[in-house]
C-alpha cells in the first residue's frame, strides 16, 4: 500500500500538471486570445491597428512602409534595429530609418493630420444625432458671414462724414469688437 | 439683431449717415474636448455708438447694449442736439451741454423690468431679445451709470473725434482695456496657474 502511495502521488501530480498549459504555451497566441477577449471585440475589430496606421503609411509612402515591415536580415547593417521583437520578428525601431521619418515626413504631416481619420470615425455615431458635425462647428465662426442688419452702412467713417456734409444728417458711428457682418461677433 | 429691427434700421437710414468700425478682433474661447469635439464661443462683444457732426466731432455717445426702443429714443434726442449744435460746434455750448446733462432711468424700461420674466427666453425672435430681462437691466445700467461717465468724459475732452476717445471709452466705461492683450482677464487666467512660465502660447 505504501509502495502504491509512493508511486501514485507523483503519477497523479504528473497527470494534473499535464492538463495545465506550460509556460511556453502561455506565450502562444492561444493564451493571448484567452487573456484579451475584451480588446479584440467590436471597437478593436472595427478600428484596428491597420486602419489607424494606414493613413500614416500612405502619407509617408510605400518605400518607408515596406522598409519597416522588411525582415531584419534583409536590412543593411546601418539600418539594423537595436531591438527586434522575438514574438513577431518584426522591426520595432530601426535607428537608421527613424531620424529621416522624424525630420522630414513627420514634420510635414502633423499629429492632427494623422489622427484625424480615427477621431472622425469614433465620433461619427454620437455627433450624427446631436449637435451637427464637428467640422461644421469648428468652422462656424470663421466662415459664416451675414448681412449687417437692414441699415445702409457706409464703408467707413470718413465716407460717412463726406456724405454727412452733403446731406446735412449727423454721422452715426457704431464701434464694436469683431465684425458686424460676421455671424458670431 | 439691433440693426435688423425695422424701427431701428429705418430710423437710422432716414436720419443719419451710418458707418461701423471694428476696434479689434472679437476674442473667442475654444475648447478641444480631445475626442474630435470642439466648441468655440465669443467672450466679449462690447459696443459703442457715437453721434458725430459732419466734421467728425463726437456730439454724444451710447456705450454698451441697448433695448431697441430706448436706443431709438436716444438717437432721436441726439439728432435734435446735433441739429441745435450745428457744424462747426461751439466748444462752450458743447461743454455746457455735457456738464448739465441729466441722466435718468427710462420709465419704459422700469415698467418692462417689472414685467420681464426671469426665465431664459429662446431668443429666436427680435421681440424676445428686446424683452429679455438681461438686456433691460443692461439698458438701465447704461442709461444711469455709463451715460454719466460719458458726459463727464466729453465735458473734459471737449471737441474730439471718435478715435481719440475709443480706448478710454472701452477702458473706463466698458471696463475692457484694448491695450491689454488679455482684456483684463490676465490676472484670472495666470495668477494661480502653475505652468504659466511654460505656456508657449503667451506672447
Amino acid at each position: 500500500m505504501k509502495a502504491l502511495r509512493k508511486v501514485g502521488a507523483p503519477l497523479l501530480a504528473t497527470v494534473i500538471f499535464a492538463q495545465l498549459p506550460t509556460y511556453s504555451q502561455n506565450n502562444s497566441n492561444q493564451y493571448r486570445r484567452a487573456v484579451r477577449p475584451s480588446i479584440e471585440t467590436n471597437a478593436y475589430r472595427s478600428f484596428g491597428k491597420g486602419m489607424v496606421e494606414r493613413p500614416l503609411e500612405s502619407r509617408l509612402g510605400a518605400p518607408v512602409s515596406s522598409t519597416w515591415k522588411r525582415p531584419v536580415s534583409s536590412l543593411s547593417s546601418s539600418a539594423r534595429p537595436t531591438y527586434v521583437s522575438r514574438a513577431s520578428n518584426r522591426v520595432e525601431a530601426p535607428v537608421a530609418i527613424k531620424p529621416s521619418i522624424e525630420t522630414s515626413a513627420y514634420k510635414i504631416f502633423s499629429k492632427r493630420a494623422i489622427e484625424h481619420p480615427l477621431e472622425t470615425r469614433l465620433s461619427a455615431p454620437a455627433t450624427s444625432t446631436s449637435y451637427g458635425t464637428p467640422a461644421a462647428r469648428t468652422t462656424r465662426l470663421a466662415t459664416r458671414k451675414c448681412k449687417p442688419g437692414d441699415v445702409n452702412w457706409h464703408n467707413n467713417f470718413e465716407t460717412a462724414c463726406q456724405a454727412s456734409v452733403l446731406s446735412g444728417k449727423p454721422v452715426l458711428l457704431f464701434q464694436m469688437m469683431g465684425n458686424l457682418d460676421d455671424k458670431f461677433c | 439683431v439691433l440693426f435688423s429691427d425695422n424701427k431701428v434700421s429705418s430710423y437710422i437710414n432716414e436720419n443719419f449717415e451710418p458707418a461701423w468700425q471694428s476696434v479689434r478682433a472679437v476674442p473667442t474661447i475654444n475648447i478641444d474636448f480631445g475626442n474630435g469635439e470642439k466648441v468655440t464661443r465669443t467672450l466679449h462683444g462690447n459696443i459703442v455708438t457715437y453721434v458725430c457732426s459732419p466734421s467728425g466731432i463726437v456730439i454724444d455717445s451710447l456705450p454698451g447694449l441697448y433695448q431697441p426702443a430706448v436706443y431709438v429714443e436716444q438717437l432721436e434726442r441726439f439728432h435734435k442736439v446735433a441739429s441745435k449744435m450745428g457744424d462747426p460746434i461751439d466748444k462752450d455750448g458743447f461743454t455746457n451741454y455735457h456738464l448739465h446733462a441729466k441722466v435718468a432711468k427710462p420709465l419704459s424700461m422700469v415698467a418692462a423690468r417689472s414685467k420681464a420674466s426671469t426665465d431664459m427666453p429662446d431668443l429666436k425672435s427680435p421681440e424676445e431679445v428686446a424683452n429679455w430681462k438681461q438686456l433691460i437691466e443692461e439698458t438701465i445700467y447704461g442709461e444711469t451709470v455709463r451715460r454719466k461717465q460719458v458726459h463727464a468724459m466729453l465735458a473734459n475732452h471737449g471737441l474730439v473725434r471718435p478715435d481719440e476717445l475709443t480706448k478710454e471709452m472701452y477702458r473706463e466705461v466698458l471696463h475692457c482695456d484694448l491695450d491689454d492683450p488679455y482684456l483684463g482677464l490676465g490676472q484670472a487666467l495666470f495668477a494661480n496657474y502653475p505652468f504659466k512660465d511654460d505656456d508657449s502660447t503667451r506672447q
